[in-house]
């Protein structure tokens, strides 16, 4: 097996050496914990209502406040890391897996089965930012599973685009060469020697990929049209706190301050993850 | 340049195509029968062989490709809530839509190259980190909660900005901000990569060496190569702010066209949907199609070819 | 020797670079000088100092990483190291030009010629843009390009190599300079060009009285065209004197190397590795005599102490412990 990958632990040491990368690492760690240990850290059930208190603010009992219906902004915040992180996980996990596939068979046999991909992802990029995954909703309709198609599809070009572009600077490198000479086929070359050597783009881009996923949900949710109530989502959460902003703006900071606080998590480590695998790249 | 231009142009036509084919598509591409869809969950057969009549459903799909395209442009594209002709109701939320993109990528730009200047020019110093920071958090932002919290502080405490509406150019400010932010953060960041690079060229150094003074040559002789690639970034992020501008519009109850689209899902309007989605798809592509050629124009070595 | 004739004289210069890797130890006292309407050649491999002397001379060395420990240079007599930079403004350009080794990239893709060479001249001679055409025009003819309204118009990307190292002479020249450094100027250059860039400095010489370091790798070229020669070694001048002296006599082992290997005109050749060994690590550079582990003459006190440039014979300048033909000092 060709060997170009710097070894994991050089790119552990500058990720911790790049403050900005140990930050993102520390945030994104701390709220997957968060997320899946949510049914044991959240003070109150997300969904319990306690109408006498509704619309009050932080305090000692609800650190966060509660909401219209009494409930704890806290828990829901907390509960809001879970559902986020496994939506826009499975969504990235899904669409990176078909991407690459795609990208990489694109780049390698490069042609008309190229133009084919390509071509049609270049078509579904001409639809400008979230527009693309409102679309999709708008006809599947809101809800989980329609959530997870939406966000895969739109994330799906952005891996092939990268994958595709490494595999064609890659496959000309001479271990391909040598492994056509003893005999490996096409796949095997493609999948086994090949790929491992673009996978540091593919990573960076999922953590990426990962925080636009975030926003998109989110954003889905502020439109209604997102994960539906009474789950707790961030995004739909805020969208009912633009009405109360005026008697209640608590419930208009902290679910907010959950979607930065995550998106720049992901940010910060894909940045200095970047900045560990391409070393170089760091001054210009 | 010529040449350049309709090469570019041809090229942008199977996307336009493309586009406007997956527009009309949406509605067929979901399992099931689309009369039904149109018609909703509890609509009755009788009101489901309507739809299917009213909009040519069970003839071939070029057929309803064909008049779903003329349709548009002759007006008998109907709104099924208004019963209005579509385009009339679009284009001219599209007008809005436009003028909130306009305002906030002009803004956006102007912050973003002037802090991309600078952080090359003073690269790894402070205040360097402090504008890469900055872009880190501006990218990072959600800009519904950005566009919440700046209505909380600018609307309802320091009452100085409306929290919404269309009106004067006051009430362009807070959505304008909201819509930049993330785009003045990508624009410094690429100026700043774009200007770093340029300032080691040669023709920098000889531009020094000729006695030019170095902010002349920073600002003549740098930022105009540096800003090729710039621009292309500032089109794609004005694209992007076409579609994006939804989540704006929402907050601060802006009449633009992404807002119709999200209240005509609602509303079960499929008609507005899929032309509504075709034209900001339609303008996306003719604005990057004028960035390549604004590419052209500032750059003298690709004009020739 | 009298001081009024010398025009350049550059003393004692240390410069060093900050590093990640560590400080590097780009020059360790390099004292030359030069003489009005001469040309002196700077001749050395990649690395061994003679641009970062061209930069220092400028003050267009990068502050940092590159830091100015100690020296002086000496221009008319006055000290550049000590000017301001606006100052500098005012000096380069309009007394000291420069021209680079690669044209292609030496010009601003993005301005005409025109653009370009009025910009400065506009800057140098207090006039208006407009009326600093006619001038430019001027230049590219004493450069001889023919149809220079014609070329004025153009980008660089339009002209072909020796045209834009005949505009870039012209830029350089256009504010009537006494000192040109040209880096390497005919490097990137084919052969015909390069005899007609050459040709071109040695005539603007004579009609300027234009005083020259010419920095180059290529003995060939020192030979072609220069009154006298330093040869640079790891930040050091080894050996510095007439052509006359270093061509017939040469005093160091190095030069005597390079002398060796001097490749015909017609043959670029970038390394000059008849000498076994490599150029050394500037940031822990030999011990004594940087030029020691690759010296078939070396002796036991090469290793301790730094040879000082002496005058060994009137004019004759050499850095070595055991010099050839005068033998051991």
């Amino acid at each position: 097996m060709p060997k170009r990958q710097e070894s994991f632990w050089v790119v552990w040491r500058r990720i911790r050496k790049n403050k900005m990368a140990a930050l993102g690492a520390f945030i994104v760690v701390a709220i997957v914990v968060i997320g899946i240990l949510a049914p044991f850290i959240s003070p109150y059930d997300p969904n319990a209502q306690d109408l006498y208190s509704s619309l009050e603010g932080p305090s000692l009992k609800h650190p966060f406040g509660v909401d219209l219906y009494g409930r704890d902004i806290l828990s829901r915040v907390i509960w809001g890391a879970r559902i986020s992180l496994s939506i826009s996980f499975t969504a990235v996990l899904i669409s990176g897996i078909l991407g690459i596939m795609l990208g990489a068979i694109a780049g390698y046999f490069e042609g008309i089965v190229d133009e084919i991909i390509m071509r049609a992802f270049d078509m579904l990029l001409s639809f400008p930012d979230i527009l693309l995954a409102i679309a999709i909703v708008a006809i599947l309709g809101p809800g989980k599973m329609n959530l997870i198609l939406a966000l895969t599809i739109y994330s799906l070009p952005q891996f092939a685009r990268i994958t595709r572009g490494s595999v064609i600077s890659e496959k000309n490198n001479e271990y391909v060469d040598a492994a056509r000479l003893v005999g490996e086929n096409n796949i095997n070359i493609l999948f086994r020697y090949i790929l491992p050597n673009c996978i540091s783009p593919i990573i960076v881009q999922g953590t990426m990929r990962m925080a636009t996923a975030i926003l998109v949900i989110s954003g889905l949710g502020f439109l209604g049209l997102g994960i539906q109530p009474p789950t707790p989502e961030w995004g739909t959460d805020l969208s009912v706190a633009r009405t109360y902003l005026r008697v209640a703006p608590h419930m208009g900071i902290f679910p907010g301050l959950a979607i930065f606080i995550t998106v720049m998590g992901f940010n910060f480590f894909g940045d200095g993850l970047n900045d560990a695998l391409n070393p170089r790249l760091k001054d210009r | 340049m010529k040449n350049l231009l309709i090469r570019r142009l041809l090229l942008a036509i199977p996307i336009l195509f493309g586009v406007s084919v997956l527009s009309f598509l949406l509605l067929h591409l979901i399992p099931g029968d689309p009369a039904r869809i149109i018609a909703g969950i509890g609509a009755s057969p009788e009101d489901v062989e309507v739809i299917r009549k009213e909009f040519n459903l069970d003839a071939p799909l070029y057929v309803q490709y064909i008049s779903f395209i003329t349709g548009l442009f002759n007006g008998n594209l109907k709104s099924i809530n208004t019963q209005d002709a579509v385009i009339k109701e679009i284009v001219p939320r599209f007008i809005n839509t436009f003028q909130l993109s306009l305002f906030s990528i002009f803004v956006s730009s102007l912050i973003g190259i002037t802090f991309g200047i600078i952080a090359a020019v003073k690269r790894n110093t402070w205040i360097d980190n402090l504008v890469m920071g900055f872009s880190l958090f501006g990218i990072s932002m959600p800009i519904f909660w950005l566009g919440i919290i700046l209505m909380l502080i600018f609307s309802l405490y320091l009452d100085i900005l409306p929290p919404g509406g269309k009106g004067g150019l006051q009430h362009l400010i807070l959505p304008g901000i909201t819509l930049g932010i993330a785009s003045a953060a990508i624009v410094a960041r690429m100026t700043r990569a774009s200007m770093l690079q340029v300032l080691n060229q040669d023709y920098i150094r000889t531009a020094l060496s000729t006695g030019l003074p170095k902010r002349k040559v920073i600002v003549k002789y740098a930022l105009k190569n540096a800003l090729i690639p710039v621009v292309t970034v500032v089109g794609l992020q004005f694209g992007y702010m076409l579609g994006g501008a939804v989540l704006t519009e929402s907050v601060f109850g802006w009449p633009g066209l992404g807002r119709l689209i999200v209240d005509s899902i609602f509303t079960r309007d499929y008609p507005v949907v899929q032309s509504g989605i075709l034209l900001i798809a339609f303008v996306f592509v003719l604005v990057n199609l004028g960035v390549d050629l604004l590419y052209a124009v500032l750059d003298p070595r690709i004009r020739r070819r | 020797m009298n001081n009024d004739e010398k025009i350049l004289e550059i003393k004692n210069l240390k410069v060093y670079f900050d590093t990640e890797e560590g400080t590097v130890k780009a020059l360790e006292n390099v004292n030359l000088f030069l003489k009005r309407s001469e040309i002196l050649g700077v001749i050395g491999e990649t690395g061994s100092g003679k641009s970062v002397t061209a930069y220092t001379i400028t003050r267009l060395l990068p502050q940092p990483p590159g830091r100015i420990l100690n020296g002086k240079v000496l221009f008319n007599g006055e000290d550049l190291l000590q000017k301001s930079e606006d100052e500098m403004l005012n000096i380069r350009g309009r007394q000291i030009s420069m021209i680079f080794q690669e044209p292609m990239t030496a010009l601003n893709p993005v301005f005409t010629v025109q653009e370009q060479m009025t910009d400065v001249i506009s800057h140098h001679e207090k006039i208006s843009k407009k009326q600093a055409i006619p001038k430019a025009i001027r230049a590219l003819e004493l450069v001889k390009i023919p149809d220079p309204e014609l070329v004025m118009k153009k980008y660089p990307h339009e002209l072909s190599g020796g045209m834009r190292q005949r505009v870039m002479i012209a830029l350089a020249l256009s504010c009537e300079p006494e000192l040109l450094i040209a880096d390497e100027p005919t490097t990137a250059l084919d052969v015909t060009v390069q005899a007609q860039i050459l040709a071109l400095i040695l005539e603007m010489r004579e009609r300027l009285g234009l005083s020259v370091i010419l920095i180059t790798h290529n003995f060939g070229i020192v030979a072609e065209i220069c009154d006298s020669v330093a040869v640079m070694y790891a930040g050091n001048i080894v050996e510095f004197s007439s052509i006359f002296n270093v061509f017939e006599n040469p005093l160091h082992p190095y030069t005597d190397g390079l002398l060796k290997a001097i490749p015909p005109l017609d043959e670029d050749v970038e390394n000059l590795n008849v000498i076994p060994g490599v150029v050394p690590n500037l940031i822990s550079p030999p011990s004594g005599c940087r030029f020691h582990p690759r010296c078939y003459r070396k002796l036991d006190v090469c290793e301790k102490e730094i040879p000082e440039l002496i005058e060994l014979s009137p004019g004759h300048f050499v850095a070595c412990h055991n010099p050839l033909g005068g033998g051991s000092k």
